[in-house]
């Protein structure tokens, strides 16, 4: 089975990684987001939903990486890592391509506005709050 | 199959890859579980993108009102990563020969996996106390209405005797057949419905009270005693039922004990989109759950070797090989975490 030398401090750094990774998607939590009626040049610095999406799912995949490459010890192995999670990845990307254009941006159902409208009404007190977490 | 006692024998046949089947195998169930969830997270993905309202914005429940707290995802995060690099170091150790070292490390892991259960548990219970389950969460203004409506009609259907007199009943059904008629002339405002059903549910908590403290006061007859003592257990009756039977009380109190607690109503008569919601969260981190289940079995059985007998260096391969499925379970939370608690859109 094995190996080589002792990876124990690389384990101990990745560790580490992982644990800023976390604390840097908590705080992604806490970015300002950009409001409907904000004007560009107000100076206030927010981002819009896509981008904090972009930025969080960018520390997933690099949390993941990390998982990937160090723990389950895939730097260190050879060919057959590729055999196994290419089909996978292909699979795991095609997928959800394969569907948007159904499902994603023309689902049958779509809320109608007027409950929107009343929901925003209603829920004016969560709205409000909706970026806080208690 | 070797023929290496010949001289000119040609060279044994070499079969396989250059590592043990068993963490193939795992390697390939692993590949086939990556399908799995990236069965159930792309279609997640691919729900919510489609959960907009007619202008396109995005109209998934926010974490307010579906009750997630991103605290208790970062945390779990954390003992899954703790407990990734403690089945590592884990392993390291009894590969090397420090079984005692190696054992405590394992003992730590099912540790972290309880606790990240625990965790677990205590969210999904707040679900279930807000009544945020798949299937039971109205989705618009009329639908909250005429269920509360529905449910009303519901118990004034109930026999006299477990509503307690016929009066109670013929008056319920008095008023269940005005809700109606006002919902049918859309008349029936949400306000309208929890003031009605409030009064239904607490219009006897008064002349309970009086009930109670006319007993208290023992200074009735017998016959007294026993005629308001079936008043009261009448009207207590009453009471439970119109509680228990009609959704709209119970997320009224709700209601009120946040208002009470922080000052902030979460919780909603209806929630655009919720059933979804429900459904997504409680089967994405429901199979997450059997997963890490899974994973605590499978550390159960070196740990019971290693308190009963003691671990070997041949042990390293099974631990490996349990590592590499509990990685795997950490990599799926590494993708839920953000995607379920943190993402919106």
């Amino acid at each position: 089975m094995a190996d080589h030398k002792s990876h124990d401090k690389i384990y101990l750094a990745v560790f580490g990684a992982l644990c800023v990774f976390t604390l840097l998607s908590a705080g992604a939590d806490m970015l300002p987001i950009k409001e409907a009626g904000d004007q560009p040049e107000s100076g206030k610095m927010a981002f819009s939903t896509p981008v904090i999406a972009v930025i969080v799912l960018a520390i997933a995949v690099a949390k993941a990486t990390c998982v990937m490459l160090y723990f389950m010890h895939l730097k260190w192995e050879r060919g057959w890592k590729y055999v196994l999670l290419a089909p996978t990845t292909i699979l795991a990307i095609g997928f959800p391509i394969a569907l948007m254009p159904d499902i994603g941006f023309h689902y049958y159902h779509r809320v109608p506005t007027e409950t929107m409208i009343e929901a925003s009404a209603d829920h004016a007190d969560a709205d409000a709050d909706s970026h806080h977490d208690d | 199959m070797s023929h290496s006692s010949h001289p000119d024998a040609a060279p044994p046949l070499k079969m396989g890859l250059k590592m043990a089947d068993s963490k193939l195998c795992m390697w390939l169930f692993l590949g086939t579980e990556i399908m799995f969830f990236t069965a159930l997270i792309g279609t997640y993905i691919v729900l919510r993108l489609s959960a907009v309202d007619a202008d396109g914005k995005g109209a998934w429940p926010t974490n307010d009102v579906s009750h997630i707290k991103t605290m208790w995802g970062a945390i779990n995060t954390f003992v899954l990563i703790a407990s990734s690099y403690l089945v590592v170091k884990s392993h390291e150790e009894i590969a090397r020969g420090q079984s005692g070292k190696g054992l405590f490390s394992l003992i730590l892991v099912f540790i972290c996996a309880v606790l990240f259960l625990g965790i677990k548990a205590y969210e999904y219970k707040g679900k279930i106390d807000h009544d945020i389950l798949p299937g039971r969460i109205s989705e618009t203004r009329q639908q909250a209405i005429q269920r509360a409506v529905n449910e009303i009609g519901a118990v004034a259907a109930l026999d006299a005797e477990v509503l307690g007199t016929a009066d109670i009943k013929k008056r319920l059904e008095l008023e269940h057949e005005k809700l109606e008629s006002l919902l049918r002339q859309e008349k029936l405002t949400i306000e309208e419905t929890e003031r009605q059903v409030v009064e239904l549910a607490q219009s006897k908590d008064a002349r309970i009270n009086i009930l109670k403290s006319m007993l208290r006061q023992e200074k009735l007859t017998i016959e007294e005693t026993e005629q308001c003592e079936v008043e009261l257990a009448q009207a207590m009756n009453f009471e439970k039922r119109i509680k228990s039977d009609v959704r709209m009380y119970f997320i009224y109190t709700v209601r009120q004990q946040e208002q009470k607690d922080t000052g902030h109503i979460h919780s909603q008569y209806y929630i655009p989109y919720g059933n979804l919601f429900a459904s997504c969260y409680f089967t994405m981190t429901g199979f997450h759950a059997i997963h890490v289940i899974v994973g605590m079995i499978i550390f159960f059985f070196p740990i019971k070797k290693g308190l009963l007998k003691g671990l070997e260096k041949e042990d390293a391969q099974y631990v490996e090989n349990a590592g590499l499925y509990w990685h795997f379970v950490d990599l799926v939370w590494i993708f839920l975490f953000p995607m379920i608690y943190i993402v919106q859109f």
